[in-house]
């Protein structure tokens, strides 16, 4: 008799705890409650024993020492299969209602105390390290530097819950420490040298970049117009340049002419291939700049050459999509442009986009630039040839399609005062002088004293608690005068005393103690909530900032600052993956229309991003996230979703039709992306994916052992045929029928979320689709198979399409906000919701009804609970 | 004024830092530390020492061209096997295992080397690698205790090599920077200026060390525990210091041959394996090390050159190839590509003799990868040969496929061979079995 057994079991482990325990630390340890007792002999052990042991799960001998962790989850999931009717089987008789209830209770009871001494004892979260954006934000805002650059030059951080916010996944070795050391040193070295380079502008001229020239003559590599380069005054084209017979610039001589002379491109920038690259600038070191940028559209003639004797200019193969370098009409649209800065490895980082306009305009942007970076420009639009291509999908009969530029203007580094900020953070009014070449030295007249003064402001600046004492800077005066006594001058021992500072741990951790966290501790928590860095000279000395009055003032300031794009971008990229957007590629034969397309990449990002943004600060509900009347495209995402066309690279919010597919998350190019591969999409994923990330469903990991599905791009199959086998199989079905379902709906979108009614497949039998890709090779794809996008829920609700889908998904909005604010807590403490954090939650959840679960709301609701203010 | 010099890609600075100088706090990741005197090593030891090079392309192979089919001695190479016909006695091939528990698609090469389970899923935490347990144990016998390299790995994102608290050793991508780091001598002065930086590191760690003790009276209990891990890493980086500065005294071994050329683009994917592999070959002969990790970052590389093949997408793409006869082609071009260059290194390591052998006997090396099948992402029936260390080879161990043999195992097996005492490594059952040494 199983009861029995368990019976005596629990009373003789009952008995030897009692031995030992003091009568406070008795948790009720091992004591599971009869009445949960009876309830699990008569619905659960006859599977859950420890001979049976279905799905890994033994009843018998798990025991409830919910002081175990491990334990303690078991019993969740028990309490919640019980709960979701999910256990016992549908094939088992159901339990009586009140047994039921009696039996939650039973357990959850003992459950909720443990918890909660569990937080009285230790806090919610557990001490932790800023991540590597954190770090970024903090040594950004101690040093008076917002263009510092420094999350690259650490080490990935581990993630719990999504989000690389938890302490016990941000480990620190050796590698992490000698990386802060040497991250610390380059920041403060770089903050010192700003003295060393006061504003500067220079002018680059496109005739005057090697790169741009290169791209002029036909040679070995190049013999062809539409990767080639022209040389324009306005829209005279200048043969004689490209022949030779002219200088490639009137140079300072005619500075009238020289303004609008320019090289003109039909091509976007590929590196194998064309690019206008402005490599001639050199940044002297890592700061912010002010960029202009001159620029204008244009058309070139039909039917230019490749090949030929004269650089194509006359002789040669011509075809009408090839543009004519001897001809040039004015623009009859403007040009989408992306600005990247380029490195010396090759590697490029989004700066910004502008139209380019048919007349020659001048742009500026600021930027924050590094050291030696160039600016790459691309004229996103247009074609980005691969070897094989056989035509430009931009060209028309009326001329191709062109973007000339005329120069690069570089202001820089800027400075707010002078001396720089940054170089006064660390030594305040000290004066300077520059030795030998680039080198800084700080005069100090005497330097033990202003050491120490200058480590004290320094320490008080950048810890994350008030100094007991100014005593405690004395290991770093130390620091300071080992290198002194090394023979290290004033300066470099100051540059290491101060990168010392940063690697303490009481610079680099966020601590609490157990309890309600005090003004200081909220203060720091909101700010690196909300801003994703530290606290401003306003939150930090906020007196009684727990109350909440004060706290809805702060959050509202938080983020109606610029810096609450940190957060908002980081807690998407966590929450929604869009940080691996490129991870993968659309494939190249089936997907040329997106192959090579960074601008439909950058775009999708910016839309979920302005998207977000949009519903946070108007309030909007939540509702939003699964279906909306709006959304914000440019003149790429407006074609991407067939939606009415308007030229711009800045997206706009649009008002979507009644019947569109878009709208919400889930059908954004964004998400569709990151739950594709480049190549295929599949339901199982792509469901799997929104049902937990969105609704909030836990899905268990995929077995092992059990077969995969193979793709297969010959057509001949889909995906759901495939799956159909899987699905029959009733231990698959089990969970597939959670998410399935949500999958087969959005197979209506392929692998960068555009509309398929039918799946793409390349093979000999299909006829092609006409078309050229962005790499100019015509297309070879065919469509196969209808895509079959109905399907019914776990719950038995029936849909046909999206639309049907999303109205039904729109009804539990107040999952979708659960689920959202279950999110914002990990991000937010530290520190997942807890069995008994969960009746906060759901007070968070029964204030923001009353608006609809307002996506404010929900952040000023997370700010506001218990959960929030103690550690 | 911007003046726009011709040196300007290469700064003074970076070429110093290069040499290992320049920088005012010395870089002290598991590459920086230190080498052996000699072109042998200093140690005491008379046997030749034990080495290990672990390879993983974490795109596969097509796995009907890479297994062959019979197990044993005298089975057929298969089409990929075939480029290493050369040296059958050299390798044992192994079919028919996987690491337990090693799930999650893309982000399973993070457990190549560790076998850490579940590493798609939402807690996990990886363990010591291989590499890094051997580092901990003979680590000390050379300048480097590991190197940890890789071809176009996302920059310090990506790597074999985890410390034993799970934290990812970034990589190196440059074969230039290996090559300094290995031969590239210091002047005196440059010599003195990076000892002085060494010593005040130290001091740093010893101020940073005094504010952990204080910080960590102030903590609850559980915390305590994780604010031992920064207390630990603190004391590592000061032993690393204190070696760095023993081994910057002694002169680093001659350059064998010219600094190598750094191919500028990520194409040039097979030119930076070879170049790798060379590297990788010196560290060894001039025993700087004896431990090695290289990750072929293949998911993160755009259309790669091939010579005689025309590669018309990128290699994730190819992988994804939906049984297409034209991305099947391209991916055998590629896949053949691999072999050939693994027969070169492992003709390179045969044709060098140490003491009474070869390279190669006294070096193990692990190639394969994460993936058993790139287009179904599926992570068991992993393809992995072993080469040299050795082990008695020839043969095809042939396990069951549809219920895999444990890969930990093997790591057993090389540990026990290069005479370090282990009988378990992460989820293993014992050594290898049928993997014997000669």
């Amino acid at each position: 008799m199983p009861l029995i057994r368990l019976l005596l079991k629990y009373l003789s482990l009952l008995i030897a705890f009692a031995g030992w325990l003091c009568g406070s630390c008795l948790i009720s340890a091992s004591e599971l409650p009869k009445t949960a007792l009876a309830f699990l002999d008569n619905h659960c052990l006859s599977c859950h024993d420890s001979v049976e042991v279905e799905g890994d799960l033994d009843m018998e001998s798990l025991g409830f020492d919910l002081a175990d962790p491990e334990v303690f989850e078991t019993w969740v999931k028990i309490h919640d299969k019980a709960d979701h009717e999910e256990m016992p089987p549908k094939k088992e008789p159901r339990p009586e209602a009140k047994d039921l209830e009696q039996f939650l209770k039973a357990i959850s009871t003992p459950m909720i105390k443990n918890d909660q001494e569990r937080v009285e004892n230790e806090g919610r979260s557990m001490v932790r390290r800023l991540n590597r954006f954190e770090y970024e934000n903090t040594l950004r805002e101690i040093l008076n530097a917002p263009w510092l650059q420094l999350a690259d030059r650490l080490p990935e951080d581990g993630t719990a819950h999504l989000f690389n916010k938890v302490g016990n996944r941000l480990d620190v070795s050796h590698v992490q420490m000698a990386k802060y050391l040497e991250t610390a040193e380059y920041a403060i070295r770089t903050a010192t040298n700003t003295v060393l380079y006061p504003t500067q502008t220079e002018k680059f001229y496109a005739r005057e970049e090697k790169v741009m020239q290169n791209y002029m003559p036909f040679r070995t590599g190049n013999k062809s117009a539409t990767r080639s380069s022209t040389p324009l005054i306005g829209l005279e084209p200048q043969p004689d340049v490209i022949r030779g017979i002219d200088p490639v610039t009137v140079g300072e001589f005619d500075p009238e002419l020289r303004e609008r002379e320019a090289f003109g491109f039909v091509s976007g920038t590929y590196t194998a291939t064309t690019k206008y690259d402005f490599t001639k600038m050199d940044p002297p070191i890592d700061g912010r700049y002010k960029i202009r940028i001159k620029s204008y559209t244009y058309r070139a003639g039909n039917y230019g050459a490749s090949g030929g004797d004269d650089h194509g200019l006359t002789g040669g193969d011509r075809e009408w999509w090839r543009p004519n370098r001897t001809v040039a009409f004015p623009g009859n649209r403007t040009e989408p442009i992306t600005l990247y800065a380029l490195a010396d490895s090759g590697d490029s980082r989004w700066l910004a986009t502008y139209d380019a306009q048919p007349d020659p305009t001048v742009v500026e942007k600021v930027v924050d630039l590094k050291k030696g970076e160039g600016i790459r420009p691309d004229a996103a639009r247009l074609v980005r040839t691969r070897p094989g291509w056989k035509g430009n999908p931009n060209a028309t009969l009326d001329g191709i399609p062109a973007f000339a530029l005329n120069w690069l203007e570089v202001e820089g580094p800027l400075h707010e005062s002078w001396p720089p900020p940054s170089y006064k953070s660390l030594f305040a009014d000290l004066p300077f002088e520059v030795s030998g070449k680039n080198v800084v030295r700080v005069i100090s007249n005497h330097p033990d004293v202003d050491a120490r003064r200058l480590l004290l402001d320094f320490m008080k600046r950048s810890y994350n608690r008030p100094l007991l004492n100014d005593r405690e800077v004395d290991p770093f005066v130390t620091v300071y005068g080992n290198a002194r006594d090394l023979g290290e001058d004033f300066t470099e021992a100051m540059i290491l005393a101060f990168a010392s500072v940063l690697c303490a741990p009481d610079f680099l951790y966020l601590e609490n103690q157990a309890g309600e966290l005090n003004d200081r501790e909220l203060a720091l928590r909101l700010s690196y909530f909300l801003w994703n860095g530290p606290p401003d000279k306003e939150l930090l000395p906020q007196k009684k900032l727990n109350r909440n009055s004060t706290l809805e003032k702060q959050v509202n300031r938080l983020l109606n600052d610029e810096r609450s794009n940190r957060f908002l971008y980081a807690f998407l990229d966590y929450w929604l993956d869009l940080k691996e957007i490129n991870a993968t590629t659309p494939d190249a034969e089936l997907y040329p229309d997106y192959y090579l397309d960074d601008m439909l990449t950058e775009s999708s990002i910016r839309e979920t991003r302005l998207f977000f943004r949009e519903l946070l600060d108007k309030d909007l509900p939540v509702r939003n996230l699964i279906d909306s009347d709006f959304s914000f495209i440019n003149e790429r995402l407006a074609d991407h979703y067939g939606l009415p066309q308007f030229e711009g690279v800045e997206p706009r919010r649009v008002a979507l039709p009644t019947d569109s597919v878009r709208g919400g998350l889930l059908t954004q190019a964004s998400v569709m992306r990151v739950t594709a591969n480049g190549t295929t999409t599949s339901p199982v994923l792509r469901g799997a994916w929104i049902m937990e990330r969105i609704l909030g469903v836990e899905i268990p990991p995929p077995p092992s052992g059990v077969g995969a599905i193979e793709p297969d791009t010959r057509g001949a199959v889909t995906i759901r045929e495939q799956l159909d086998k899987h699905r029959e199989i009733q231990s698959c079905n089990a969970c597939h029928a959670k998410f399935d379902p949500v999958g087969f709906a959005l197979e209506s979108f392929d692998v960068a979320g555009g509309w398929q009614d039918a799946y793409r497949a390349v093979n000999e039998e299909g006829e092609p689709v006409l078309g050229f890709g962005k790499n100019g090779h015509l297309f070879v794809y065919h469509f196969a198979q209808p895509v079959d996008c109905a399907g019914q829920l776990a719950d038995g609700r029936t849909f046909s399409d999206i639309l049907d889908l999303k109205n039904i998904l729109v009804d539990d909005e107040r999952q979708v906000a659960r689920n959202l604010v279950n999110r914002l807590i990990v991000y937010g403490t530290g520190a997942p919701v807890s069995f008994a954090d969960r009746l906060e939650v759901e007070k968070i959840l029964d204030k923001c009804e009353k608006n609809s679960f307002g996506m404010k709301s929900l952040i000023h609701g997370v700010v506001q609970s218990e959960l929030f203010k103690i550690k | 004024m911007f003046i726009s010099i011709p040196s300007k890609r290469i700064s003074r600075r970076q070429m110093l830092r290069g040499m290992g100088v320049a920088m005012g706090l010395p870089m002290l990741e598991a590459m920086s530390p230190v080498f052996s005197g000699s072109l042998k090593a200093a140690s005491p030891e008379t046997k030749a020492p034990r080495r290990m090079f672990a390879v993983c392309n974490n795109l596969g192979f097509l796995p009907d061209q890479f297994f062959p089919e019979a197990g044993g001695l005298d089975y057929k190479l298969s089409p990929y096997l075939k480029k290493l016909a050369d040296f059958r006695n050299d390798f044992t091939v192994l079919s028919g295992v996987s690491h337990p528990g090693v799930d999650g698609s893309h982000s399973s090469d993070v457990s190549f080397l560790t076998a850490a389970p579940h590493p798609g899923g939402g807690g996990f935490r990886n363990t010591i690698s291989l590499d890094q347990f051997i580092a901990a144990k003979v680590g000390n016998l050379t300048r480097f205790p590991s190197l940890t390299l890789g071809v176009n790995a996302k920059e310090g994102r990506r790597s074999l090599s985890w410390t034993d608290a799970g934290v990812l050793i970034p990589c190196e991508d440059k074969a230039s920077e290996v090559y300094k780091q290995l031969f590239l001598q210091g002047s005196p002065k440059q010599i003195e200026g990076q000892l002085r930086k060494l010593k005040i590191g130290e001091s740093i760690m010893d101020a940073v060390a005094d504010q952990s003790r204080a910080l960590h009276r102030r903590l609850g209990r559980s915390d305590q525990e994780r604010m031992d891990q920064y207390t630990t890493a603190v004391r590592d980086v000061e032993k690393r210091m204190e070696k760095a500065r023993e081994w910057e005294l002694k002169p680093k071994p001659e350059a064998p041959i010219a600094m190598p050329l750094d191919p500028d683009s990520p194409k040039d994917y097979m030119d930076k394996i070879r170049l790798m592999y060379q590297m990788s070959r010196l560290a060894f002969a001039s025993d700087s090390t004896r431990s090695i990790t290289l990750l072929l970052d293949s998911s993160n590389s755009p259309t790669i050159d091939v010579q005689g093949a025309n590669i018309s997408d990128g290699y994730h793409n190819l992988s994804h190839h939906g049984k297409s006869d034209k991305k099947l082609n391209q991916l055998k071009a590629i896949d053949l590509a691999q072999m050939k260059l693994l027969a070169d290194l492992l003709s390179d390591l045969k044709t060098s003799s140490e003491g009474n052998g070869t390279l190669l006997n006294n070096t193990t090396i692990v190639f394969g990868s994460n993936f058993g099948d790139a287009n179904k992402h599926t992570t068991d029936n992993m393809p992995i040969l072993v080469a040299g260390g050795g082990f008695k080879h020839g043969k095809h161990l042939a396990f069951d496929r549809d219920k895999n043999y444990p890969l930990p195992n093997l790591f057993v097996s090389i540990l026990q061979s290069m005479g370090i005492e282990s009988d378990r490594f992460a989820t293993s059952t014992g050594t290898l079995t049928g993997l014997d040494i000669a």
